[in-house]
C-alpha cells in the first residue's frame, strides 16, 4: 500500500493555546484510519488544517503533493461534515450537482458523477427527491455521496453516523469500506468507539493536541492493557452506598451510566475476580449483569479522559 | 462555484413562494400603497372628516354654517341639536379629524366666533380646516384675499405627462431601497443556515472558497435586487404614468447600484453575525434605523436638521436621491455622477470588508 496522506511536524496555534503540537501521522491508500481522543483532544484542529481552513506549521502532503498555505485542495480532499451539510431545499439529484460544480468537476461529467454516487450510497431511487423528506439515514448516505463524486484521494469523515439508527450506521459502515477498497484514504473522526475496532485498520490517538499512539486498534489494546482484564458489574437500579462498599476490593469506577461500574485486574487474579463476582451478584439481587473480558477502546478512552494519559 | 450559487440561492427563492412573493410582489404593491397615500397628501386632496356644531343664535353665523353644509370641501358631519361637548365627544373618539363651533357673531371680526376642537395627533387637520374656514369667510366678505397666492412647481412636467406627483416618483426610490434591503438580508442569511448545517466547512476546502461565495451571492442578491426595483417602476409607470420608458437606461442603471449596495450591506451584515436569530435581530433594526431616518418612510424634509444630517449616511438617501434626480428633477447622468459615485464607493468598500471578514473568519 502507497501513503496516500501524511503529515509531518503538523501544528496549530490558536493565540497563546496550542490546540495541535508537533503531529506526524500518515494513511495509506485503501485504509481506514480512526481518529479518537476526548473533547479538546485536537480532532477538529487537525481536519480544519488539512483543509487548510486554519493557519497551520509542518507538511501537509496527499499522494506526494504538498499542500502548501492558501492552496486549493477542494479536488484531492472529501470532506463529510458532522451535521447534514447538504441544501434541504434542492433536490438529492441538485444537491449532487452543485456540490460537483463546486468540487470543480467537468461539466459533461457532473450528471454521471451525481448518478453514480447515488448508485454507490443506494439511493438511486430517490434522485428527485427533496432533501428534507428523506430519513436520517438517507440523509447521512447522501451526506457521504457529495463528498466522494470527484474522486478524493482523502476521505475525512467527522461523525457519520452520529444521530442514527443501526441499519444507518451499518449501511454507512459497509459504505466505508467499500470507498476505501475503491483506493480512497479514509480518515474517520467518531466518538463510537466500539464501531473504530470493528471498522478501523488503524487507529491515532489524540489527547491535548499530540499524537499519543498510532496503530492497529489490537495491538494499541496489548500494549496498553496486556494481560489486563476488566471487570463490569451492571446494576439495575442506582447502587447505594452500601451496594458501593461491597465493591472495594477492586478499584471499580463509574463508566458511561451511573449503573455501570468497571474494574481492571491483572490476568493472574482471574479466578479470585470470578469468585468475588459470582458472590457479589449473589449478595445482590439488583445487579443485573458481571462480566470478565479484554479491555476495549471505551475502557482506553475513559482511562484517558480521567487522567489525561494512556495506562 | 459562482454559478453554483447563483443556482443554489435561485432555488432556494424559487421554491420559498412567500419569500418569491416578498421578492417580487409585495414591493410593486406596498410602493403603490405608498404612492396612493403621499401623492393624495401632497396634492392637495387629503381629506378630513369635520364635525361642525352652530351654537350662536346670530342670523348670519347660522347662514354660513348652512352655506358650509351645503358646499363642503371636506366630509363634514353636523346636527342642528350638537353642542360644543358633542362635537369634543366626536374628535377624541376619532370619528371625526377635526369639529368647529361657530358660538358667536361671524361678522365681528374683533372677536372670536369659530372654536377649533382638534386631535392633536392630527394638527394637520385642523390647519387644513382653517384655511378652508378662511377661504369661506373670505368669499363671504367679498374679498379678493384667496387671489393673492400664485403657484408654480420648481420642478419642469413633462410635456405629455400632466398626472405624474413628485411624491409618487420620491416613493419609487424610498420603496425600492426599503425592499432590496430587506430581501438582500433575507437572502444573505443562507450564509448562517450554511455555516450551521455544515454545509460551509464542506464548501471551504479551498482558500478561494469564502471569497468566491461571497462574491456568488453578491451577484446573485444584485441580479435579484435589480429585477426587484424594475417590479417596482414599472408598477409607477404603469399605474401612476411615471414617465418611465425615455428614462430605462438611467433607471435601470439607479436600480442596479441601488441593489449592489443593498447587497453588499445585507453580506458585511451577515459577515459579522454568528447564528440566525441575532441576523434576524440586526437587520430588522438596521433595515427599520435606515428607512426611518434616511428618508423611506416619510421624507426627510419633514424632520428635524440634526436627523436630516444623520440621513446622509444612509443608503436610503443617497438610493432616493438616485431615482428622484432622473424622474422629478430631470437631472442628467453627469448630475448624478456624484451621487453614484457615493454610492458604487460604498457599496465596493462594503462588499470588501464582507470578503474580508468571510475570508479572515472562515464564513461564507
Amino acid at each position: 500500500m502507497t501513503s496516500a496522506f501524511s503529515v509531518e511536524g503538523l501544528s496549530v496555534q490558536y493565540g497563546a493555546a496550542t490546540a495541535l503540537d508537533n503531529v506526524s501521522c500518515h494513511i495509506n491508500s485503501g485504509e481506514v484510519v480512526g481518529l479518537i481522543g476526548p473533547n479538546g483532544a485536537g480532532k477538529t484542529s487537525f481536519i480544519k488544517a488539512v483543509c487548510g481552513r486554519v493557519d497551520a506549521k509542518g507538511v501537509i502532503k496527499i499522494q506526494d503533493k504538498i499542500l502548501k498555505r492558501g492552496m486549493d485542495r477542494q479536488n484531492l480532499i472529501g470532506l463529510v461534515p458532522q451535521d447534514i451539510g447538504l441544501y434541504p431545499h434542492m433536490t438529492c439529484l441538485e444537491n449532487l450537482e452543485v456540490f460537483a460544480r463546486i468540487m470543480g468537476l467537468p461539466s459533461e461529467h457532473r450528471k454521471s458523477g451525481a448518478l453514480s454516487a447515488l448508485a454507490l450510497v443506494d439511493l438511486n431511487d430517490k434522485s428527485g427527491a427533496l432533501v428534507n423528506t428523506l430519513s436520517g439515514g438517507m440523509k447521512r448516505r447522501l451526506n457521504v455521496a457529495c463528498a466522494i463524486m470527484h474522486a478524493p484521494k482523502l476521505l475525512i469523515l467527522d461523525e457519520p453516523t452520529a444521530g442514527t439508527d443501526m441499519p444507518a450506521r451499518d449501511s454507512i459502515h459497509r459504505l466505508t469500506r467499500k470507498l476505501a477498497q475503491s483506493g480512497m484514504a479514509v480518515l474517520l473522526v467518531t466518538h463510537e468507539l466500539e464501531q473504530v475496532e470493528a471498522l478501523c485498520d488503524r487507529v491515532l490517538i489524540f489527547a491535548k493536541g499530540r499524537l499519543l499512539s498510532e496503530g492497529t486498534p489490537s495491538d494499541i489494546l496489548e500494549t496498553c492493557f496486556g494481560a489486563t482484564r476488566e471487570l463490569t458489574v451492571r446494576f439495575g437500579t442506582l447502587p447505594t452506598p452500601a451496594m458501593l462498599a461491597d465493591l472495594s476490593p477492586f478499584n471499580f469506577i463509574e463508566g458511561e451510566l451511573p449503573t455501570m461500574w468497571s474494574a481492571l485486574t491483572d490476568e493472574r487474579k482471574l479466578s479470585m475476580a470470578s469468585a468475588f463476582l459470582a458472590t457479589l451478584q449473589n449478595n445482590h439481587p439488583e445487579i443485573r449483569e458481571i462480566g470478565i473480558r479484554r479491555p476495549g477502546l471505551p475502557t482506553l478512552m475513559q482511562i484517558l479522559e480521567k487522567t489525561g494519559q494512556l495506562p | 462555484m459562482i454559478s453554483a450559487v447563483f443556482r443554489i440561492m435561485w432555488l432556494r427563492l424559487w421554491r420559498d413562494k412567500g419569500a418569491l412573493v416578498l421578492a417580487f410582489i409585495l414591493p410593486g404593491f406596498i410602493f403603490a400603497i405608498f404612492a396612493a397615500i403621499f401623492s393624495s397628501a401632497s396634492g392637495g386632496q387629503l381629506d378630513i372628516r369635520v364635525a361642525m356644531a352652530v351654537t350662536s343664535p346670530v342670523e348670519a353665523t347660522q347662514s354660513f354654517g348652512k352655506r358650509i353644509a351645503e358646499n363642503a370641501t371636506f366630509s363634514l358631519t353636523t346636527d342642528a341639536n350638537w353642542t360644543e361637548a358633542d362635537v369634543r365627544e366626536r374628535v377624541r373618539l376619532g370619528q371625526d379629524d377635526v369639529g368647529f363651533v361657530m358660538f358667536g357673531d361671524i361678522r365681528d371680526p374683533n372677536t372670536p366666533s369659530i372654536h377649533i376642537i382638534k386631535d392633536p395627533s392630527r394638527d394637520i387637520a385642523a390647519t387644513i380646516l382653517m384655511g378652508q374656514l378662511r377661504q369661506k369667510l373670505a368669499v363671504l366678505a367679498q374679498t379678493t384675499s384667496t387671489e393673492i397666492f400664485v403657484q408654480s412647481s420648481a420642478i419642469q412636467a413633462n410635456e405629455d405627462d400632466t398626472q405624474t406627483d413628485p411624491s409618487v416618483t420620491y416613493y419609487i426610490g424610498a420603496t425600492a431601497i426599503l425592499f432590496l434591503l430587506f430581501s438582500a438580508m433575507q437572502g444573505a442569511s443562507i450564509s448562517l443556515e450554511e455555516r450551521k448545517s455544515g454545509i460551509s466547512d464542506r464548501l471551504l476546502t479551498g482558500p478561494k472558497g469564502a471569497t468566491l461565495m461571497t462574491l456568488g451571492k453578491f451577484l446573485f442578491l444584485t441580479m435579484i435586487g435589480t429585477l426587484q426595483a424594475v417590479v417596482i417602476v414599472a408598477v409607477a409607470g404603469f399605474f401612476f404614468k411615471v414617465p418611465v420608458a425615455g428614462l430605462a437606461l438611467p433607471l435601470l442603471f439607479a436600480s442596479l447600484c441601488a441593489a449592489a449596495f443593498a447587497a453588499s450591506i445585507a453580506l458585511l451584515t451577515v459577515s459579522l453575525c454568528t447564528s440566525l436569530s441575532q441576523m434576524n435581530t440586526v437587520s430588522t433594526f438596521l433595515v427599520l434605523l435606515f428607512s426611518a431616518i434616511g428618508g423611506s418612510m416619510v421624507p426627510r424634509f419633514m424632520m428635524p436638521d440634526w436627523l436630516q444630517n444623520i440621513g446622509r449616511f444612509t443608503p436610503n438617501h443617497w438610493v432616493i436621491e438616485s431615482y428622484y434626480g432622473i424622474l422629478a428633477r430631470g437631472q442628467s447622468v453627469s448630475d448624478l455622477l456624484s451621487v453614484w459615485s457615493i454610492v458604487i464607493g460604498a457599496t465596493c468598500v462594503c462588499l470588501f470588508l464582507a470578503v474580508f471578514i468571510s475570508h479572515k473568519m472562515m464564513r461564507v
